[in-house]
């Protein structure tokens, strides 16, 4: 059965990392083996596939499980085509990475995951200085977590009561600085980081950080520019800022180009998304549990 | 009976499984183990190891007196006397003794019915191929109940055996064996009943059953794995050959003869499965306590519950005879346009719930019948109301799929 051929390759992947999936990918294997013979696959590997992905997508909704069960054949082929389609691409991109030092093709100056990997934008995090960026917890803390987060960003905000949680625990030994790294996605990003460098000029940054993030709804991708920079000045009024300040701050290129500078330094990090954390040379991508941050700690 | 106390007794019962409780339907296949018989198969490790009926230290007289108890315990289960009870591996070894034991020539005809295990369909086979016996099968009716007219034509001298299966593990059917016995006696056929199915569910005894052989496991009646035992008429177990010789089978020998021990220990050879069978002997208590008669009733209230729940479902057909005390604890199953280990496996990852899929070792009935497969829920002791209910609405959940 096709879903073996899908079989095969995860399992054997994440049979890198655990012995348990090697099983599976040695299974998958066999069932593969015998669906190219053109014989049954007489382990049930198969169908315990299929119905362990059958009920997790009747946990989903009843009716995505029956289209699954009815179509799980067409479903299979449709992945193990996207599959191969993927592994050609792949194998076209890092082609064009030896051949001309960019995975999309010479003439392209877009987006090469290898060129990250790789660092040749790089600097590393102990290049970056932190001065003249909004601190939380006690200043004097020896431990630095550096967070890069995006202000209209629903994952930054998810990882936020965490790290409030961190700084509460550790209250003598953590600190958070905060850099601005508004996501290109998000059409209000650079506003609300301008908004909160305005904010920060009056020393009120994490009055409006914690207030944006609470507002997050008001100027999301659905709300354009206007409505979102009229919303910035209202909570601005009501985290106790200077509104006069705050509006000549705003639109202003100085405060432009620290939001950009902050980016820039993202970028050079080579970060791909937000909320990222630096704890010394560790960096966390995504919001974190409690624990993983502990774990760090601790180190 | 109180089922939900009973669970208590049950270690894995009281256990989450992929984090919630699991619903097992599968014991007609495998039964769960209560801690009582646990406990004694636990302690016969732990507190004397040894070999039974040789060794004369104290580990070897506990040994002793534990097994030979079982025996008698198990006996006094069965309404049998202790001599008359060998023990085996499972209800196959047992058919597998008496067919190499009871000296059948070319020409000895054995009957079966239409529906039986591999276990006691192959040895037959294999003897005709061998010897030159015949087997021959007697066919159900179409409702699948037994022909007993068809049954008593079949009868004729030549039939040396009547091996028939007592509670079939296809649909939970029970024959008539009291009838089928009678009858057999009369045209001078001995009996052998299966009873793998209906020893755990059934009370009964031998006595009154007077039936020649009869042959259940352990583990299908909250007993360990690889245990079982067949129940022979003791003049005929004396007449009979031996099957598996060596230790433990004979009083003597020097190198040109052997003297064999009397039943059963004349069929017993090599070092046996003493925490086994006293692990087998603490489920018969168990069951005996709980009483045979109130499971029985109980699983048919659950069959009822399942039955009713199942009818409502297009496209779903219960194998075997459509009243729920015909079938016992059983409910064989096919969904139109569904596979039937799909059904299983859906029910398994979804909710939990085990049951069987397949042919359920009865590939001759399937193929016969043109059916590819059923799934099964098998129900026992432990099973509740709740369960059942919950089954119906999974099933029906599953069934959508299609």
């Amino acid at each position: 059965m096709v879903i073996c051929i899908i079989g095969l390759v995860v399992f054997s992947i994440l049979g890198l990392f655990s012995a348990h999936w090697r099983k599976l990918a040695k299974e998958a294997f066999h069932c593969v083996y015998r669906t190219m013979t053109l014989r049954p696959c007489e382990t049930g590997f198969d169908q315990r596939l299929k119905a362990s992905i059958t009920s997790k997508a009747m946990g989903l909704s009843p009716s995505i499980g029956k289209i699954v069960f009815k179509y799980f054949k067409q479903i299979s082929w449709i992945f193990v085509f996207a599959f191969f389609a993927s592994t050609a691409a792949v194998g076209y991109g890092i082609y064009n990475y030896w051949a001309f030092g960019n995975c999309n093709g010479p003439q392209s100056s877009a987006f090469c995951v290898f060129n990250e990997i790789a660092g040749k934008n790089g600097i590393s995090i102990n290049d970056v200085s932190t001065l003249n960026h909004p601190v939380r917890g006690n200043p004097s803390a020896p431990i630095n977590i550096i967070e890069f987060a995006c202000l209209q960003c629903p994952y930054s905000k998810e990882a936020e009561p965490v790290v409030r949680q961190v700084l509460d625990a550790y209250p003598d030994k953590v600190k958070l600085t905060f850099f601005f790294f508004p996501l290109p996605q998000h059409r209000n990003g650079q506003l609300t980081a301008r908004a909160a460098m305005c904010a920060a000029e009056q020393g009120k940054f994490w009055e409006y950080h914690d207030l944006l993030f609470e507002k997050q709804s008001t100027f999301d991708n659905s709300v354009d520019a206007t409505t979102a920079a009229g919303n910035m000045k209202k909570y601005a009024v009501q985290a106790g800022v200077n509104s006069t300040k705050f509006d000549d701050c705003l639109d202003n290129l100085k405060t432009q180009n620290r939001v950009l500078d902050d980016y820039d330094i993202g970028k050079k990090l080579g970060l791909q998304g937000t909320p990222t954390f630096f704890i010394g040379d560790t960096e966390l991508v995504g919001p974190q549990t409690f624990e993983t941050f502990k774990a760090y700690i601790s180190q | 009976m109180n089922a939900g106390k009973l669970r208590e007794d049950f270690p894995v019962l009281q256990k989450k499984t992929n984090g919630k409780q699991i619903i097992y339907f599968d014991s007609a296949c495998m039964s769960l183990k209560p801690r009582q018989v646990i406990k004694k198969m636990n302690e016969s490790y732990e507190d004397y190891t040894a070999c039974a009926g040789r060794s004369a230290h104290q580990f070897g007289s506990k040994v002793t007196e534990e097994y030979e108890a079982a025996r008698e315990n198990i006996a006094k289960f069965i309404g049998s006397k202790k001599e008359e009870v060998i023990f085996t591996r499972n209800t196959t070894e047992g058919i597998n003794l008496v067919a190499n034991s009871l000296d059948l020539k070319k020409g000895d005809t054995v009957l079966t019915t239409d529906r039986e295990h591999n276990s006691n369909l192959i040895p037959w086979q294999v003897l005709a191929e061998r010897i030159g016996i015949k087997h021959k099968i007697v066919f159900s009716k179409k409702d699948m109940t037994f022909d007993l007219e068809n049954f008593k034509k079949s009868l004729d001298k030549t039939v040396k055996l009547v091996s028939f299966v007592h509670s079939s593990n296809l649909d939970g059917y029970s024959l008539p064996v009291k009838e089928i016995i009678k009858i057999s006696h009369e045209n001078g056929s001995l009996v052998m009943l299966d009873g793998a199915q209906s020893m755990p569910h059934k009370k009964l005894s031998m006595k009154d059953l007077d039936v020649d052989f009869f042959t259940f496991s352990g583990h299908k009646m909250l007993g360990p794995y690889g245990t079982g035992v067949l129940f022979g008429k003791f003049h005929l177990l004396e007449k009979m050959s031996t099957f598996i010789v060596g230790g433990e089978t004979v009083e003597n020998t020097t190198y040109e003869k052997h003297w064999f021990l009397k039943p059963p220990h004349k069929f017993e050879a090599g070092l046996q499965n003493y925490s086994g069978m006293i692990g087998l002997s603490a489920a018969c208590e168990y069951l005996d306590k709980v009483g045979k008669e109130g499971i029985q009733k109980h699983e048919i209230e659950l069959n009822e519950i399942i039955t009713r729940g199942v009818d409502e479902m297009e496209g779903v057909t219960i194998l075997g005879p459509h009243q729920p005390e015909m079938r016992g604890g059983v409910i064989s199953f096919v969904v139109d346009k569904m596979n039937f280990h799909d059904v299983a496996l859906i029910l398994d990852k979804n909710a939990n719930i085990m049951i069987r899929s397949g042919q359920h070792c009865v590939h001759s009935w399937f193929n016969a019948h043109k059916i590819q497969g059923s799934a099964r829920a098998s129900l026992y002791l432990y099973n509740t109301k709740d369960e059942a209910e919950i089954f119906v609405e999974e099933l029906s959940k599953t069934i959508k799929l299609r």
